[in-house]
């Protein structure tokens, strides 16, 4: 008797090959969909997402060079030699300045002593400004000035020297002026100064 | 007369009579019969001239059945009575349905009447005494097998395969005039006498068979004596009181007149008058869950699994064709994609550097926007040479300073003041108040936080006194200048 049909029957069964072969195709087309539906068509959307960054890149150059302010960079460009002329070039710079203060104070009559300090970053230059001044760095200055004799309108010789330091082409901060003496006949004048100094190397 | 109740709702447990097409056929001891039942109309009837035997024969009788009916459909119903077939009642001890099925499976291979493997169904009868009552058919494998394979052969799809006994049980529904009623009904087909035991729902109690000897026919007190021991049977095993007794087919032996002398019950005759096509409705409309059928159910679901199979089949095949076609596809973009980034690549390169120089072009001219007015445009102004400048002019008469000292702080310019003023106290402090009065005011604003009177008072507390030896009063103003 042909049983090849109840054989067929007991083949639909869960467990029969037949289900293994299709659950195996399953997970292979779920593992393949999700394989190029999650992985490769993410690096499609990144190639693409490159084609457009590229188009904006072209856009984005165009935007700034057409917007650069050539003008302005000239000017900037001006200042920044004419900001460089106001600082000092080193210690040896300083040392020449200082001796020009000496000689100044000397010919109003005063003995001029002075004293330079640890200096200070430029990028950290507390009183003296609020922006960052990289390659700047600032010496503090002790300027002792002294009558050697009898004051005679000494008050106003001092004033004179200060006006001519608010006037020197180097950047020059007062930070602290104590005259000492009686009336116009002030014998002393201590000055502390904040000088603003090139970063050497 | 039967065909009346066709449409009655009598028959229709588990079915539509009013829709089904199907064949019916009753296999009894060979006689082959069958009838069509087209949407619920009996269309034909066919009677196989010679004795089905075989397998072959079977299949060869289907054939013609078909044929002479002009049969549409592909369901198939089978009613079969046969010596290989064993139906006996038995009443066991009640048990877990595993352990009933181990005990009915030794009952089979015990009681079988064939060799080989057998196949069994039961149908649960009244339960008395702690006891159940099973009614167990057993039939042969290699015989349920044939019916299968000859349906498939022909492309039938059979329903039922139930043993004649099947049917008789519900013949008591019709004829019980309430539900709670225990009836006998006596009748006769292929040669027996049936004796079937039931409520008037139609669950069975018990039934018998009455061969008669070949070519006799039995006495009516014969069948009166079986009556009266199912009734006896049915009171001392199962506590149930036989009321009614009903005859179905009446012939000249079999007839409640003929029986009532030897039973004292009223012997009623049923109004139906069955014949061989009657009991293949019967079968027909029982339903295809009838637990004696021995169509597996394998066999049954055939079609809708294999429809249902077909679609998985179909969907899995589709699900691995789109994923492939998915993937190919994907593959193809990332590979065009790719060839055109490695070509646009340098280009790609020197576009991000020159946006780069670009970036760091305004970078550096900012840089050095704010480096230049760090250096140029954030001077302090000189506050403190204009207010020594100044301080002179402001001075009273009388008042001398030893010492002027500005220093820069966080917020404005700190001032402290140092002198001497005229030993005069009414002079001196006139003059001093004046001189503070003028630091006070325009243009520069001094905020005095320490004043010459403070000096004074703290001078007082020391003792000072007027003849201390000494020029001029001493005094400190300290002050902000914002």
């Amino acid at each position: 008797m042909n049983l090849d049909f109840l054989q067929k029957l007991k083949a639909l069964s869960w467990a029969s090959p037949r289900t293994i072969a299709m659950g195996v195709t399953v997970v292979c087309s779920v593992v393949l969909l999700w394989w190029s539906l999650d992985l490769r068509l993410s690096l499609i959307a990144e190639a693409q997402s490159e084609m457009h960054s590229l188009f904006h890149l072209d856009q984005e150059i165009a935007f700034l060079r057409s917007g650069w302010p050539e003008a302005d960079a000239a000017i900037v460009d001006q200042r920044v030699k004419q900001a460089e002329g106001r600082l000092l070039d080193g210690y040896d710079h300083l040392g020449r300045w200082l001796m020009k203060l000496t000689e100044e104070g000397g010919a109003l009559g005063f003995n001029t002593k002075y004293r330079v300090e640890e200096k200070v970053s430029g990028s950290d230059k507390g009183g003296s400004g609020s922006q960052d001044l990289k390659g700047v760095q600032i010496v503090p200055v002790h300027l002792a000035l002294q009558v050697p004799k009898i004051p005679v309108r000494s008050f106003e010789k001092y004033m004179r020297f200060l006006r001519g330091l608010g006037e020197d082409p180097i950047r020059v901060d007062i930070q602290q002026v104590t005259i000492s003496g009686a009336g116009n006949g002030a014998q002393t004048m201590d000055l502390r100064l904040h000088v603003f100094m090139r970063e050497e190397g | 007369m039967w065909e009346k109740l066709l449409g009655s709702g009598v028959f229709a447990r588990g079915s539509n009579p009013l829709t089904k097409t199907i064949l019916g056929v009753s296999l009894i001891y060979g006689q082959f019969r069958a009838m069509a039942v087209v949407k619920g109309h009996i269309a034909g009837s066919w009677v196989f001239p010679g004795l089905v035997n075989t397998a072959d024969d079977l299949r060869t009788a289907l054939q013609e059945a078909i044929r002479a009916t002009n049969f549409p459909g592909q369901l198939v119903s089978f009613l079969v009575e046969d010596t290989r077939l064993m139906h006996n009642y038995h009443l066991v001890p009640q048990m877990k349905q595993a352990d009933l099925d181990r005990f009915l499976e030794r009952i089979a291979i015990q009681e079988k009447a064939t060799e080989g493997p057998v196949v069994w169904r039961y149908r649960r009868a009244h339960q008395a005494k702690e006891r159940i009552g099973l009614l167990l058919d057993i039939w042969p494998q290699s015989l349920v097998n044939e019916f299968i394979t000859v349906c498939e052969d022909l492309s039938l799809r059979p329903v039922h395969l139930l043993p004649l006994s099947a049917v008789f049980v519900d013949q008591v529904r019709m004829l019980a005039t309430s539900t709670k009623k225990v009836l006998l009904l006596v009748t006769q087909m292929a040669g027996k006498v049936v004796f079937v035991v039931a409520t008037g729902d139609g669950k069975p109690l018990f039934d018998r068979f009455l061969s008669s000897p070949k070519d006799e026919v039995l006495d009516p007190e014969r069948i009166g004596r079986e009556i009266i021991r199912s009734v006896l049977f049915a009171q001392q095993q199962l506590g149930k009181q036989i009321t009614q007794v009903w005859v179905m087919g009446e012939t000249e032996e079999l007839s409640a007149e003929r029986l009532q002398p030897y039973v004292e019950l009223p012997i009623l005759p049923s109004p139906m008058k069955p014949d061989p096509s009657y009991w293949i409705w019967v079968g027909v409309m029982l339903p295809a869950t009838h637990s004696s059928n021995f169509i597996p159910w394998e066999v049954r679901t055939a079609p809708i699994r294999r429809v249902v199979s077909k679609f998985v089949v179909g969907m899995v095949v589709g699900l691995g064709c789109a994923s492939i076609t998915t993937g190919g596809l994907i593959e193809g973009l990332l590979v065009r994609e790719r060839g055109i980034s490695s070509a646009l690549s340098p280009e790609t390169q020197a576009l991000v550097q020159e946006k780069r120089d670009w970036n760091l072009r305004y970078q550096t001219l900012a840089d050095k926007q704010v480096w230049v007015k760090g250096v140029m445009d954030e001077e302090p102004s000189p506050v403190i040479g204009w207010f020594l400048g100044y301080l002179p002019d402001i001075l009273p008469r009388g008042v001398t300073l030893t010492k002027v000292s500005l220093a820069v702080q966080e917020q404005g310019w700190g001032l402290e003041l140092r002198g001497e003023a005229s030993k005069d106290l009414r002079l001196s402090a006139k003059a001093l108040a004046v001189f503070e009065q003028r630091l006070m005011e325009s243009p520069y604003r001094v905020n005095i936080t320490k004043s010459w009177r403070d000096t004074w008072v703290e001078q007082l507390r020391q003792g000072a006194t007027s003849s201390d030896d000494q020029q001029g009063r001493p005094f400190l103003i300290e002050g902000q200048i914002l």
